[in-house]
């Protein structure tokens, strides 16, 4: 009987007490309630010292007081809860007490993930906050794996930062905005998509040979034709119909595009293969230009210069193809023909690619211009979207706990409009008592952070 | 009263299909009678049903209207707490600048390399209030002081402030608590809010600038320092303080420049219009009293 009681007692005196905490959220729900609230749990190791527990001991103690603050948040129905588990800074302690604080973490994931008590009851979505790169695999797997589980909830949101530093997170933003805005600009570009594919067929043609500087030119206008086609229609070289207008800038383009590694690339491998067949079908290119050529010519801007071309081509045709098929008829007979030949090639090659070089290097320069004068256009809403915190809205109320008055690299950005709270409790002594009290100055300052949110 | 009309219709109507053993009439009498019970019953249920849930939305109209009360209730007790802490604080500044509480003479001011302060936008106006300030600041030893505020109204008025400050003449001394104190020149840097969040896009802009120009990545991320060359590079560069001054009615840094923010003590002293030279003293004597742990 007696323990019955004492259960009766117990209950009955904690169902009062849960009955007058829930009025006194009433009562604050009256006013304003922060949807943000983010926490540093600071003090658990002057806590563990301060009681005489073993090591690792605070952090546990600091573990349970975690999650009745949580509790309590949640039944105030405030949405967005931020605690700062763990900082980069953090990684500078002794080996084996981040190993303990490491295999805490991962405990405690484990074991939301099997029970989901908190998590099922208030429809809490978790997300790991923070460069998860540097964590442990085991943990980092558990992490992702708790994030895909509470995926589907929505009603309240647990952003736990665990390898997490502001600068770190700026620095990242910055990073993936570039990266998207990088991207952009290549999509824009139509001739940077084709790229391997003009180096695909710039080693389909393999031009090695004597009349090497000769054919650089022409070689151009084939790139141009090829890449035209493969714009279009795919691999085949067949009359396309480009549009007068971009014909120019293709050109202009192509010829940019050649400049780069693909054709130093080329080169190489033209040195190195010395086959028969790529000439017949350099020929047949050829010849499928000279098809082409009228049609564009009829289109086209650059006439004059397409004229000229034109008959350059018509004029030097017969003659490489002559010499491409004298050069496979000898390839294929003395070897040592062929070696001075290819030493023949070889050096008209280096002349060709002297003067490549010098090319490529002017129209890499127009290139990066061309990229700089792009201006890139970042904008603080691309930063803003890239955070690892843009899943969550700005900060209301930071609290930092054990009376230390800096922000430690914690949501440095996103506190801009927030109160910051600091009691002098250390972690583990934190509860309700100053939760209430953080929650009274949030509201006493919420017309001036609503005023100030609509100025910027 | 319509649907009655229209159930005894279609009762008469089917009365000619209701062909069974015992009398139609009696049937359609009793029919008629247990469809009337039925509506009466129906309109006392919405009757009370209408004035309960009128009750209940009274009920929790003044639930919430007491709730209310209670809130406001609560809410004039802590401003009641905050004007009793006010008269205290005043009274010991009070003290600080009489010389009474002496244990903040011995201020090592070497500790402080860079104080900032932000500065409600609102009370910025009374720039009389700003000279104040400062000149308390200078007092002190303090050399250099980074100004914030929101909307650049320091900014827009630097020109004052640093012909005031910076023009102060070296071999101008004034004797401060029996200590000969040289006033010195204040360096003075004017921040506003735009050098917070704009400048981090600015400074994405050129490290794209820088590292993207090639078309393709360069082989690493960006790192730390390389995000503050850039910030310093577009002119929003700076030292980060040590100590942070919030004068405003709230304790909330206003959005100054998050990058330079890492560990900077921050302390709440008030609105301005009710700044004192004890609380500032006081202020910056804990801060160097602080022992630093910076996370290790």
């Amino acid at each position: 009987m007696e323990p019955q009681k004492h259960s009766l007692v117990g209950r009955l005196c904690g169902s009062s007490i849960s009955h007058m905490r829930r009025f006194l959220f009433d009562v604050l729900s009256a006013g304003p309630i922060p949807n943000h609230v983010a926490f540093i749990l600071d003090g658990n190791r002057r806590y563990a010292r301060k009681w005489k527990l073993g090591e690792g001991m605070g952090h546990r103690a600091g573990f349970l007081s975690l999650m009745s603050l949580i509790k309590y948040c949640y039944e105030l129905q405030i949405k967005y809860i931020s605690i700062y588990a763990f900082s980069i800074d953090n990684f500078k302690r002794k080996p084996h007490e981040v190993k303990c604080l490491m295999d805490l973490m991962l405990e405690k994931i484990e074991g939301m993930l099997k029970e989901r008590t908190i998590v099922e009851e208030y429809g809490v979505r978790v997300y790991f906050i923070g460069d998860l790169k540097l964590l442990d695999d085991n943990v980092r797997h558990a992490a992702e794996q708790a994030m895909k589980a509470t995926a589907k909830n929505s009603r309240s949101i647990l952003l736990i930062c665990v390898a997490y530093t502001s600068t770190d997170e700026i620095v990242h933003a910055a990073q993936e905005s570039c990266e998207q805005l990088c991207d952009e600009l290549q999509a824009l570009k139509p001739s940077e998509a084709p790229f391997g594919k003009i180096s695909d067929e710039l080693q389909a043609l393999k031009p090695s040979g004597a009349p090497f500087g000769k054919i650089s030119e022409e070689l151009h206008e084939m790139v141009h034709a090829a890449q035209e086609s493969s714009e279009q229609l795919g691999n085949e070289l067949q009359a396309l119909k480009p549009s007068g207008a971009p014909f120019g800038k293709i050109n202009e383009i192509a010829k940019e595009k050649l400049s780069g590694t693909p054709f130093g690339k080329v080169n190489e491998i033209a040195k190195k293969k010395l086959s028969g067949a790529p000439f017949g079908k350099i020929s047949e290119i050829m010849n499928g230009k000279e098809e082409e050529k009228p049609e564009e010519k009829e289109q086209g801007e650059a006439n004059g210069e397409m004229q000229e071309d034109k008959s350059v081509e018509k004029s030097k045709e017969p003659s490489e193809e002559e010499k491409h098929e004298e050069l496979g008829k000898e390839k294929q007979g003395d070897f040592p023909n062929g070696e001075k030949l290819e030493n023949a090639s070889e050096e008209k090659q280096e002349l060709s690619n002297g003067k490549l070089e010098e090319k490529s290097e002017e129209e890499q320069k127009g290139f990066v211009k061309e990229m700089k004068e792009v201006q890139p256009n970042i904008k603080l809403s691309d930063i803003e979207r890239n955070m690892y915190m843009g899943v969550a809205p700005d900060v209301d109320i930071l609290v930092r706990s054990s009376g230390e008055t800096r922000l430690s690299n914690f949501l440095l950005w996103q506190t801009w409009n927030g109160l910051l709270y600091s009691p002098k409790a250390l972690w583990p002594e934190v509860g309700l008592e100053h939760l209430v009290w953080a929650i009274l100055n949030f509201q006493r300052a919420h017309p001036l952070f609503e005023k100030r949110k609509k100025q910027f | 009263m319509l649907t009655m009309v229209s159930v005894r219709n279609f009762l008469s109507g089917s009365h000619s299909k209701l062909k069974f053993a015992f009398s139609p009439k009696i049937l359609d009498l009793d029919l008629l009678n247990v469809i009337m019970v039925l509506h009466q019953i129906q309109s006392v249920i919405l009757k009370y049903g209408n004035e309960t849930q009128e009750l209940l939305k009274w009920a929790s109209r003044s639930g919430n209207l007491g709730l209310r009360v209670l809130w406001l209730i609560l809410h004039f007790a802590v401003t009641i707490w905050y004007f009793l802490l006010g008269v205290v604080q005043s009274f010991e500044s009070f003290l600080i600048a009489c010389d009474i509480l002496t244990k903040y003479e011995a201020l090592d001011i070497s500790k402080v390399r860079y104080l900032a302060m932000v500065i409600d936008s609102e009370e910025a106006q009374e720039l009389s209030k700003v000279f104040e300030l400062l000149q308390w600041v200078a007092d002190i030893g303090v050399k250099s002081v980074c100004l914030y505020d929101p909307e650049g109204v320091l900014k827009k008025n630097k020109e004052p402030i640093t012909q005031r400050f910076s023009s102060a003449n070296l071999s101008e001394e004034a004797a401060v608590n029996g200590r000969l104190v040289t006033r010195r020149n204040l360096t003075l840097e004017f921040v506003s809010f735009e050098d917070g969040k704009e400048a981090v896009a600015k400074a994405a802009n050129y490290l794209f600038v820088k590292h993207y120009a090639n078309g393709t990545k360069e082989k690493s991320d960006f790192t730390e320092p390389q995000m503050a060359e850039a910030l310093g590079a577009i002119g929003s560069g700076g030292a980060e303080p040590d100590l942070l001054l919030i004068y405003g009615p709230t304790r909330c840094h206003l959005g100054f420049p998050a990058w330079r923010l890492r560990y900077t003590e921050i302390v709440h002293m008030g609105p301005l219009k009710s700044m004192s030279y004890g609380s500032l003293v006081k202020a910056i004597f804990k801060y160097t009293m602080v022992h630093q742990n910076y996370g290790s």
